[in-house]
């Protein structure tokens, strides 16, 4: 105790080395919260839009995800009502779950003939009115909101694109896409004609199709025995997938119709049954009550269930590059600290030199003089950190207030910029404990130097 | 068949007549399948010079030349191994159509490549499924109507239209109806289907020129039905009966491959 209040008054002898010091840990404390609480709010972001596009769970053919994107359609789940009905006949699964919707994954060719391009796509059927279901996902309550689907309630024959698509199949005036221009064709002009005789045959073919209107598309693909097969959509919309890539094949449509453009006349089937639940930790638990439904229907097909994470791949990457990042600035501040409290007990050891001569021949040991200097350093540390956690919250309490808007990666419209620091109590803790932690080892070797101290030249000591 | 016996029993029999009227209209369709086949492609192996031509909305934009070597294979069903000529960029790479297989072999690289069903959607190769393919082996033919049509010649023609179904699980079309001249068997237009009724392809089949034993057709016009401005034209020349072993239309022979 006596320790303890002898460091206070020490502190306080120099405030203003001690609060020079003190600003300096807080500062750093205070980045490293923010950065924390930026980089755990994409993170969340992210998170949210992952299990509002792909469920939390999905049940898949145990080969579709390495192998399903060369063929995906003989990768299909046979009996997938019966699945569902066993999942949500399920007591425990049924207060976990939020959705259980079926989706077909499909590759095939989308043309604009009247424009002559045509795009390959990789298309999805959903179960329309679910995809709203799950877009409305919030656990996190952030104040990004995902963009609504048109494709619930719409007729059968519709889709929805990606931008990409929409700007190859020249659908851009049609769909109300912006900052897109026709390309600009040469025309050869020295390119030999068509006969005239085979015009005409031409001629004949083309009334006898005629076209349909801006909106439409042919899709073609090629059904589960390996023959083509085509049918005309009309595109409602252009939605933007947020990376550039996947705009350029995504194609969204009714489950039934590719179904029945798949399948023909033989049992329809899925490519996976997506999953959302309603909490993500949650997850084990509805991932132990799936794995023996999902044994007792995996008798002639290899079933297997992968949860978003696996899915998804870059969003582990990107938490892994956060998480490093973080450590990187962490690592940083920390040695800053390190040596800023370093550099204040060192001044001081010096300063005192006499002081710590009169303790130890006053008969205060060596162990005295560290635990003396230690504790300071300490000291140090806790209030530098319980400082820098108050303005961490202000600053972040000031920045959610002001509604910056900017645009995340792979998101597609601009979302309000957030910062989460009081809602992550485990960063502040961390960081609090990693910087208390720093300061006191910092002060530990000034203070076995004065610890060493010769007693009669420290009392010498000018 | 010995119809006079039969009809002193027609008071007991008259169904026997009914089922006589049809089995003789039925082989007839089957009949005029197979007869038009035998039109368009020798039934001994043979080889020909393809010169194809692509015109995208009235405007040439591709030309190439093809030596394609075909057989009959024991199952009935076409295998065709063929080699680019022209344009010179193209010259010596092969492809070999056996059944729904379809491989690519680059000389130059050695590299070897197989076209699934997928990657046949779009492009020349999707054309290979009209040029050469026994309709007979393949699908069940009913005589859908006897009609006047205007030939690839733009010549007036009294033609049967054959419907033609599926019968075989792995057929590219779904269905396909074939004009077959009423005179002479000849194929005059063939339109295939997709299995959702949709148009894929029309096709033309002129300039009846005597090759190999028989009037073949050595010009087909092939429009595309999803997109009627691109419009392929395939020459056939210079037909040669030759022998073509079996072991040529197998993918590990494409390396070895010297043409004579």
């Amino acid at each position: 105790m006596m320790t303890l209040s002898l460091a206070i008054r020490n502190l306080l002898r120099n405030r203003r080395r001690s609060l020079a010091t003190l600003l300096a840990m807080a500062i750093g404390a205070a980045s490293i919260l923010l950065f924390g609480g930026f980089s755990g709010n994409i993170i969340l972001e992210m998170h949210t839009r992952n299990v509002q596009r792909g469920g939390h769970l999905q049940i898949q053919h145990r080969d579709f995800f390495l192998f399903g994107s060369g063929n995906p359609t003989a990768y299909g789940i046979s009996d997938y009502n019966d699945i569902i009905k066993a999942i949500q006949s399920d007591d425990v699964l049924e207060n976990l779950i939020a959705v259980v919707t079926p989706t077909l994954q499909f590759g095939g060719i989308a043309g604009n003939y009247a424009a002559s391009v045509s795009r390959t796509v990789i298309g999805t059927g959903y179960v329309a009115s679910d995809i709203n279901r799950m877009r409305s996902w919030n656990d996190f309550g952030l104040r990004s909101k995902a963009p609504v689907s048109v494709l619930a309630g719409a007729p059968p024959e519709t889709a929805v694109v990606g931008v990409g698509v929409a700007r190859v199949l020249q659908m851009c005036d049609a769909l109300h896409v912006d900052k897109c221009a026709p390309p600009q064709v040469k025309a050869d002009d020295n390119a030999s004609a068509l006969p005239d005789d085979i015009a005409q045959l031409s001629l004949q073919e083309s009334v006898a199709t005629p076209l349909g209107p801006a909106r439409h598309i042919e899709v073609l693909i090629v059904n589960s025995r390996g023959a083509p097969n085509v049918t005309a959509l009309e595109v409602i919309q252009a939605e933007d997938q947020g990376i550039k890539e996947l705009d350029e094949i995504t194609l969204i449509t009714h489950l039934e119709k590719i179904q029945k453009l798949v399948y023909g006349a033989a049992q329809p089937r899925v490519t996976s049954i997506v999953i959302q639940l309603r909490h993500s930790d949650q997850l084990e638990i509805a991932r132990q009550r799936l794995q023996p439904i999902l044994d007792r229907y995996s008798s002639h097909q290899p079933l297997a269930l992968m949860d978003f994470r696996m899915l998804n791949p870059f969003f582990v990457q990107t938490e892994q590059m956060f998480d490093t990042i973080f450590g990187f600035v962490f690592l940083l501040i920390g040695a800053i600290v390190l040596f800023t409290v370093n550099n204040t007990m060192n001044t001081a050891v010096v300063e005192r030199t006499v002081e710590i001569g009169t303790l130890r021949a006053i008969g205060l040991r060596r162990v005295g003089i560290r635990r003396l200097f230690v504790t300071e350093g300490a000291l140090l540390g806790i209030c530098g950190a319980a400082l820098g956690v108050l303005l961490a919250l202000l600053l972040s309490e000031l920045i959610n207030r002001l509604d910056i808007p900017w645009v995340p990666p792979s998101m597609v419209e601009p979302v309000p910029l957030t910062i989460l620091v009081s809602s992550n109590p485990a960063l502040i803790l961390k960081t609090t404990l990693g910087l208390i932690c720093i300061a006191t080892l910092s002060a530990w070797w000034p203070a076995y130097r004065a610890a060493k101290l010769s007693v009669v030249d420290a009392l010498r000591h000018v | 068949m010995h119809r006079r016996s039969f009809l002193p029993l027609c008071g007991l029999f008259c169904v026997s007549d009914a089922v006589l009227a049809q089995t003789t209209v039925a082989p007839n369709a089957a009949a005029m399948l197979a007869a038009s086949d035998a039109i368009r492609n020798p039934s001994q192996p043979f080889s020909v010079t393809v010169t194809l031509t692509e015109f995208q909305a009235g405007k040439q934009i591709d030309t190439s030349t093809l030596t394609s070597y075909s057989r009959i294979q024991p199952n009935g069903q076409f295998a065709s191994l063929v080699r680019f000529v022209q344009p010179a960029r193209d010259a010596g790479k092969l492809m070999l159509k056996n059944g729904n297989d379809m491989w690519f072999y680059d000389p130059a690289s050695k590299a070897s490549v197989r076209l699934s069903p997928q990657q046949r959607l779009l492009g020349q190769a999707s054309n290979g499924d009209v040029a050469t393919v026994n309709l007979a082996r393949d699908y069940t033919a009913t005589l859908a109507a006897t009609e006047d049509i205007k030939d690839g010649e733009r010549q007036t023609r009294r033609a049967h239209k054959l419907a033609l179904a599926a019968s075989a699980p792995d057929v590219t079309y779904a269905s396909i109806e074939l004009w077959v001249d009423a005179a002479d068997n000849r194929p005059i237009k063939a339109r295939f289907y997709a299995e959702s009724s949709r148009l894929l392809k029309t096709a033309y089949y002129r300039r009846f020129q005597p090759q190999l034993g028989a009037n073949r057709p050595t010009e087909t016009v092939i429009i595309d039905g999803l997109n009627p401005q691109s419009v392929t034209l395939l020459r056939l020349s210079d037909y040669t009966a030759r022998d073509i072993p079996q072991t040529w239309m197998q993918r590990d022979f494409l390396p070895r491959f010297q043409p004579d």
